[in-house]
This record gives structure tokens, C-alpha cells and sequence, in this order.
């Protein structure tokens, strides 16, 4: 006698895989709320996201702002990139840097350069970095049943002539801050921000004047960040935005 | 006989003659010609509308602020036609003052907000396929001086039927308007005083009024440069100047 | 880029007349536009069209399913300010908002100096518990609405008419995955009132509402001590004292307290903008004759 068919295990075994080979089908054909079990579904189901990591870090000052990010992108374990930008000119006096997914950071610092660009000609002026910072905060909203996967600091020189910077979540909450620190080593980071810049985000809003100092400290904490994080190292990229405009510059650091 | 003739060119709006005219947008600019007579100056310390508010009878209820309003808090508006035309004008171009403060956390440029406003002037006809709402079928009988404070300072803006917008230090539109212009161009001069501004506003009104001039039916509004802030002026402040007229 | 053109910033072409108007009035709306509103429909196009808005969806039809699995498929993602002490109360001299300023990210602490007060306008305020995100967007887009509604009608809207337009819209996304819990308080010609709205477009009037994890903490001290008829120095030290004792015991919530003052003459005014909590514990306790590290009357027993 054929024991295998009167086995339970295997009785079982069969009705299972019969089970997974229609409910591919299910997921073909079905619309997908007929699907029972939701849940199931929706592990396997439309996923766009994917973490690609990195930190980044800025520090507003009396007349500037310094963004200091790494420049490395991961997926899982692997490496995919060394050199890549976090951050992006909008305009002469901001910038915008952001950790996450690397290809929704990429399409929103496109749209926000576009929508920049948009602002020009139809106003025939720069927008400020107050504008951009409402703008960025309903573009973010703007998805908000589908968001961009990406951690975004807006920085610039407000009309004042001061640094300012705005942190946001992925759903366009924003704030305006002193410091902030995003990506996969912002737990990291702030606590080395917080006892640096000691009472910044805190009562007290006084804002550093040196920008070697506050240049030093960024790379630093990215450094430092490196030390602990997996996601985070290769370069630093430091961008300096003051009122003479942008600057650039790199930096390695660990690339293990 | 039939060429060079309006009667077969005036009934549509998306017909031009053979002229190269549209007649029913310059019979549109003739209606404002019908209506009451709104100014506006524009100085360095700010910018002055003044209307004259009809009261064809006197059992009539002066209404408050009917041909001078808001458009936000930096921007008034003065217009002359047909008002109920005006009306949908004045509500596109405070929405989307009011959507530029939303989107971008600013005040809308006046320019812009006269783009708006001939944008959807000009936005008449049968309107396409699809469209979801169907535009007016003929063109908006109003003109509009809209004048405000901005980053590029005090501004003064007409608005006409045709979509096409002009930027004045002084201007005068409605009944009384050319007449009025031909006064203005006398006596204005860049370095007026906003108090100045505001006489001669008052004065132009008086000699172009066909009623006597009176606090309830004129009305002015200021924009200041230094608050960029609409302020409508009293009736006890009218009577003042008028009281200084000559 | 069409697909983020919401806000009808641009042109008519894009922004219909009347068309943001209060949603309230249907009259002004096409039959369409109703049907749309009533059946709460995802437009087959992918977008969720609705006050004007064009929300991007997910494709294909679970809409729903995708924001539920969000977590799971983009960790942080959702990650935003959960925790939350949030009370207001009516007295007699207007409604009194208090709030904490932390926000966390699981236990990561990500500021302790978070505004959870929207200043919607110069009459009405919002507080913020649950999604920063959704609470900041719609109450600020109340704001405009209510702008535009005073330009029309010359006059300000009531704050009853005002939380029923941030109500409605939590009624057209119902199910949709907002996160909302408001103190919505304002003063118009009746006076101070404050309603409670969530994002099951629940609205109640009342007299003394807590939001947020901490909420129950303050609760028990809010109605140990709550009279109608005190006087404003008394609510603002109740408002505090209530921020603190829920900070105290609830380690989601934190930071500084803050204090807005609702007159019922159609103003608000900023009372303190940031008292340490930290600071506030230690004095309270000293008050009390206690060192304020909680080891009062006990045997130490290392002596």
C-alpha cells in the first residue's frame, strides 16, 4: 500500500501547495480586497520601499549653515555606492539634504528643483528659504498615501541673514530648528549634537558664529557616526551655505 | 455689403471680423464706461483707491464696501462695471491669495494677483471638451484697479476686459474716468504725500461726480508701504477732507 | 509633476472659482463632485481627488491594505510623534491649552522642544496629538478656509463652524489611515469654546478634554482640582501642575510645558512658551517639604 497518500503529513503538504499556487493566481486575477487574509497579502504585495541608509547632519550658525553628510548607500548589507550626494542646491542660499530611500530622495530634490524653477519664472524672484520650507512640507504631504521614503533637512539663510534649518518627517511635519541630524545614524547623532551645541534645540537659541569650529564638529560627528554605524562612512561631503553662496568639499573616511 | 459689417461679427465671442476685431470684448470695455468712478495713486508712502458709490434713489441703503474691497490683507481692489462680474473677479483673486499663502507661506505679488485675475478674464467662451465647469460664456464687463503692497513696494494695477493688465501711478476708470485722468495728469507728481494722494483722489471725485460729493457715497481705502496693510477710511476722516475741498 | 499640483496655486485653468470653497455648502459643488464625496471613492485614475486636493494613491486597490502594511515595508516611515500629554479646559475667563513638547520615535527621544500648539489663526488654536503631519496640513488648510470665509462674508466664521469644516474633511478620509486627535479651541462672538475631533471625524463640544498617552495622568489631576470659576492665574497653574504630573509618569511624554490662554474676546494669548518640566518636578516636590527624588520616609537601607 502506498503509504504516502493515507500519511496526514503529506495530505496536508499537497492541500498547501495547492493553496500557495492559487493564491498566486488570486493575487493575478482577484481585485485585491476579495483577498482574505489582508495581511498575507500585503507582505507579498505592492512594496516600493527600500531603505538605502546614510546620515546627514546640519548646524545652522549666526550668518551660515553647514550640512555635513556621508556619502555612502546600501541595500541590506551590500554596498551600492561610495560617492553619492545627499544634497542638493535649490537655490543660491539653500539646500536641501535628506537620508532614505535613494531613489524618492532623488525624485523629490528633481521636483523641488522644478517646482524652484516654476517659482522663478512665474514670480521673477528667488524664493526664500521660508517658502521653500512650506513648500516642501505640502509637496511631502502631498504623498501622504503613498510618501516619499526620505528624511529631509531644508537648510538655507533666512531673510535675516541668519542660518536656519528645518527638519521634517516623511509625511511633511516640520519644524524650525537650530541642528538636526537624519538618516540611519540620527539616534546616534543627536546626543553628539545635543552635548555639543548644549542648550541649542533647548531653551536657549543662541547661534554658534565660528563656522571652522561648527565645520570640524560636523565632520566629527559623521566621523563618529561611522565608527558605530554599518550604513554610514566612506566620505564626509561638507556644504557650506553663506551669503557668498555654496561650497563644497570631501573628505574619506572609514570605508569598511 | 455684408463685409466690414459688425452686425455679423458681434454676436460671437470667438469670432473675429475681418477688421481683426472682437467686437463683443470692446462692447464689454464700453459697459465700463457705464459705470461709477473709481480711482487710484499710487505714491511712495502707499497707494489710495477712491470710488463713487451711485444712489440712483434716495430711499436707496448705502451699502458698505460694495465697489471697494479685500483681496487680502495687502491688496485692496476698486472696480467700475458690471459689479456681479466683478464679484467672481474679486473671489478668483482672493482664493488664490489666498493659495499662495497656503503653498507658500508668503503674501502673493500684486502683479500676480492681477495675472490671476485676467488670466480668468480672459477665460470666457464655450470652452473645451471636457472642461468640468463651463467658463462664462461672454466677457467679465468690469474693469479693476488693484493696488497693494509688495517686496517691489507700492503698486497700481488696471485690469480690462480683453485679459490685458497695465501698471499706472495714477489712474481713473468708469464714467468719469477720462475726465478724471485729464485732472489727475495736472496734479500728480511722483513725491506726493499719501494725504496728498488722498486729496486728490477726493478732489478729482468731487469735479467728476455728478451728485454732491458726500462721506456715504464715496469711499477710500489706503495701502501703507511701511504696514502693507489695507485700511478702509472712515466716514468721519472722508468728511475731513471733504471739508478741505475746494 | 501633475501628480503634485494640489494646492491650485497656479491658474484657473487649475483652480475652478469657488472651488475650495467650504465643502459645507454643496450648492456650490457639481452633482459629480457630490456623488464623489458621498461614495468616499478612490478615483479610478489612481488619485484621491477631494477639496480640491490630488493626493497620490498606491497603484492597484488596496489602498488601504498599503497604508496598514506601511510599518512593515518602511520602517520609520511612520515612525512620528506618538506620545503626547495634551489637555485644554473651559473656564471662566476663556479655555486654557497646555501641552508638553516631546516626540518620540519609538524610544528614541527626537525632540523635547516640539510646538504641539498650532496657532491656526489670531483667534483659533489646534493641538497636536497623533500624526504631526496631518494635524499641521489640515489645520493650517482650515485656516485658509476660514480666511477666505471672512473675506467673503466680511465677518470671521464661528470656531463651531470652523472645527465642523476640520471634522468633515476627517469624515471624507475616514478609513484612510489620517492620525489625529485635536483640541480645537478658538473664540468668536459667543466666547471661548473648545471641541474635541479625531480622525474618525468624532466632534464634541465639552469642557475638559486630555489627549495623548499621558491624558489619564492628567486627567486625575485636572479633575481633583477643576472649578469653573477660576480665576486665570489659578487655570494656568492647574494647566501646568496637570502637564507635569502626566510628564512625570508617562515617559512618552516630556520636555517643556507650554500654556496659551483662549479670551472670550475672539484673541489668544501665549502664556509661557517653555517651563522645564524637570525643573517644575523638583519645585513642586519641594513645596511639599520633599527633596523631590522620591526617597521621603523610606529606611535606606545601605546605613
Amino acid at each position: 500500500m502506498d503509504l504516502e497518500n493515507y500519511t496526514n503529513v503529506n495530505i496536508f503538504k499537497k492541500v498547501y501547495e495547492k493553496r500557495e499556487v492559487s493564491s498566486i493566481h488570486n493575487v493575478v486575477e482577484q481585485p485585491h480586497h476579495l483577498l482574505k487574509d489582508n495581511t498575507q497579502h500585503a507582505k507579498g504585495g505592492f512594496n516600493p520601499y527600500v531603505n538605502n541608509q546614510g546620515t546627514t547632519v546640519a548646524i545652522a550658525g549666526k550668518d551660515f549653515v553647514l550640512v555635513a553628510a556621508d556619502t555612502r548607500i546600501s541595500q541590506g548589507f551590500n554596498i551600492l555606492s561610495r560617492d553619492y550626494s545627499r544634497t542638493t542646491k535649490l537655490t543660491d542660499q539653500c539646500v536641501i539634504t535628506s537620508g532614505g530611500m535613494v531613489a524618492d530622495i532623488e525624485t523629490l530634490h528633481k521636483l523641488l528643483i522644478a517646482k524652484v524653477k516654476t517659482y522663478q519664472r512665474q514670480f521673477k524672484k528667488t524664493p526664500t528659504v521660508e517658502s521653500l520650507a512650506q513648500l516642501l512640507g505640502n509637496t511631502l504631504y502631498g504623498r501622504r498615501f503613498m510618501p516619499y521614503y526620505a528624511f529631509n533637512l531644508l537648510c538655507g539663510i533666512d531673510q535675516n541673514g541668519q542660518g536656519s534649518v528645518y527638519g521634517y518627517d516623511a509625511i511633511g511635519s516640520w519644524d524650525k530648528l537650530t541642528y538636526g541630524v537624519q538618516g540611519s545614524g540620527s539616534e546616534l547623532g543627536a546626543p553628539i549634537l545635543d552635548n555639543q551645541f548644549v542648550g541649542h534645540n533647548y531653551l536657549v537659541k543662541t547661534l554658534p558664529d565660528d563656522v571652522s569650529v561648527v565645520e570640524d564638529t560636523g565632520k566629527d560627528i559623521i566621523n563618529s557616526i561611522a565608527e558605530r554605524d554599518i550604513y554610514t562612512g566612506d566620505q564626509v561631503e561638507i556644504v557650506i551655505v553663506d551669503k557668498n553662496g555654496i561650497r563644497v568639499k570631501r573628505e574619506p573616511i572609514r570605508r569598511d | 455689403m455684408w463685409m466690414g459689417s459688425k452686425e455679423h461679427y458681434d454676436r460671437g465671442v470667438n469670432t473675429f471680423s475681418p477688421e481683426g476685431r472682437i467686437y463683443q470684448i470692446e462692447y464689454a470695455i464700453e459697459a465700463i464706461k457705464f459705470g461709477s468712478t473709481a480711482i487710484g495713486i499710487r505714491t511712495n508712502e502707499g497707494v489710495v483707491l477712491g470710488v463713487e458709490k451711485k444712489l440712483p434713489s434716495k430711499l436707496m441703503e448705502p451699502a458698505k464696501s460694495e465697489k471697494l474691497v479685500e483681496i487680502d490683507r495687502h491688496c485692496g481692489c476698486a472696480m467700475s462695471g458690471i459689479v456681479g462680474d466683478a464679484r467672481i473677479l474679486v473671489d478668483h483673486a482672493r482664493v488664490e491669495a489666498q493659495n499662495h499663502r497656503f503653498n507658500y507661506a508668503e503674501a502673493m505679488s500684486i502683479e500676480q494677483i492681477t495675472e490671476a485675475v485676467s488670466d480668468l478674464a480672459i477665460n470666457f467662451g464655450e470652452g473645451y471638451e471636457g472642461t468640468k465647469r463651463k467658463p462664462m460664456a461672454r466677457p467679465y464687463g468690469v474693469a479693476l484697479l488693484i493696488a497693494g503692497v509688495d517686496d517691489n513696494g507700492p503698486q497700481l494695477y488696471q485690469t480690462d476686459p480683453s485679459g490685458t493688465f497695465l501698471q499706472w501711478q495714477a489712474r481713473a476708470i468708469g464714467s468719469g474716468g477720462d475726465t478724471a485722468m485729464t485732472y489727475i495728469k495736472e496734479s500728480y507728481h511722483s513725491n506726493m504725500t499719501l494725504a496728498e494722494a488722498e486729496k486728490l483722489v477726493m478732489q478729482t471725485l468731487k469735479s467728476v461726480m455728478e451728485e454732491k460729493i458726500q462721506s456715504d457715497n464715496v469711499e477710500i481705502s489706503i495701502v501703507r508701504t511701511d504696514t502693507k496693510r489695507l485700511e478702509t477710511r472712515t466716514q468721519e476722516y472722508v468728511n475731513n477732507i471733504i471739508s478741505t475741498l475746494a | 509633476m501633475d501628480n503634485e499640483n494640489f494646492g491650485l496655486a497656479k491658474s484657473f485653468s487649475s483652480a475652478p472659482v469657488l472651488s475650495i470653497s467650504p465643502h459645507t455648502n454643496f450648492s456650490q459643488k457639481e452633482q459629480t463632485d457630490i456623488e464623489h464625496e458621498l461614495n468616499e471613492q478612490v478615483g479610478t485614475t489612481g488619485e484621491y481627488v477631494s477639496e480640491g486636493f490630488c493626493f497620490k494613491l498606491a497603484p492597484g486597490q488596496d489602498q488601504i491594505g498599503f497604508m496598514r502594511s506601511l510599518k512593515e515595508k518602511a520602517p520609520k516611515l511612520t515612525d512620528f510623534a506618538k506620545g503626547t500629554t495634551t489637555l485644554a479646559f473651559e473656564f471662566q475667563e476663556g479655555v486654557l491649552v497646555a501641552v508638553d513638547a516631546r516626540a518620540t520615535m519609538g524610544a528614541f527621544i527626537s525632540s523635547n522642544n516640539v510646538r504641539k500648539v498650532i496657532e491656526i489663526n489670531d483667534f483659533l488654536l489646534g493641538t497636536m496629538a497623533g500624526g504631526a503631519a496631518d494635524c499641521m496640513f489640515w489645520e493650517k488648510y482650515v485656516a485658509m478656509q476660514c480666511r477666505v470665509y471672512e473675506l467673503r462674508n466680511g465677518e470671521k466664521p464661528s470656531v463651531a463652524m470652523a472645527s465642523m469644516m476640520l471634522a468633515s474633511i476627517m469624515r471624507q478620509y475616514r478609513g484612510q489611515g489620517l492620525s489625529m486627535g485635536t483640541m480645537f479651541t478658538g473664540s468668536d462672538k459667543t466666547g471661548a469654546s473648545l471641541y474635541y475631533i479625531d480622525n474618525d471625524a468624532t466632534r464634541v463640544k465639552g469642557r475638559l478634554f486630555a489627549v495623548g498617552s499621558g491624558g489619564t495622568f492628567a486627567y486625575g489631576v485636572l479633575d481633583t482640582n477643576y472649578r469653573y470659576d477660576m480665576s486665570l492665574d489659578e487655570a494656568v497653574n492647574l494647566g501646568i501642575r496637570a502637564i507635569t504630573s502626566a510628564t512625570f509618569k508617562d515617559s512618552a511624554s516630556g520636555g517643556v510645558v507650554r500654556i496659551y490662554h483662549v479670551t472670550n474676546h475672539g484673541k489668544w494669548n501665549l502664556i509661557h512658551d517653555a517651563i522645564d518640566v524637570s525643573e517644575l518636578h523638583y519645585q513642586f516636590e519641594q513645596n511639599k517639604g520633599h527633596t523631590g527624588r522620591g526617597n521621603e520616609g523610606k529606611p535606606n537601607k545601605y546605613l
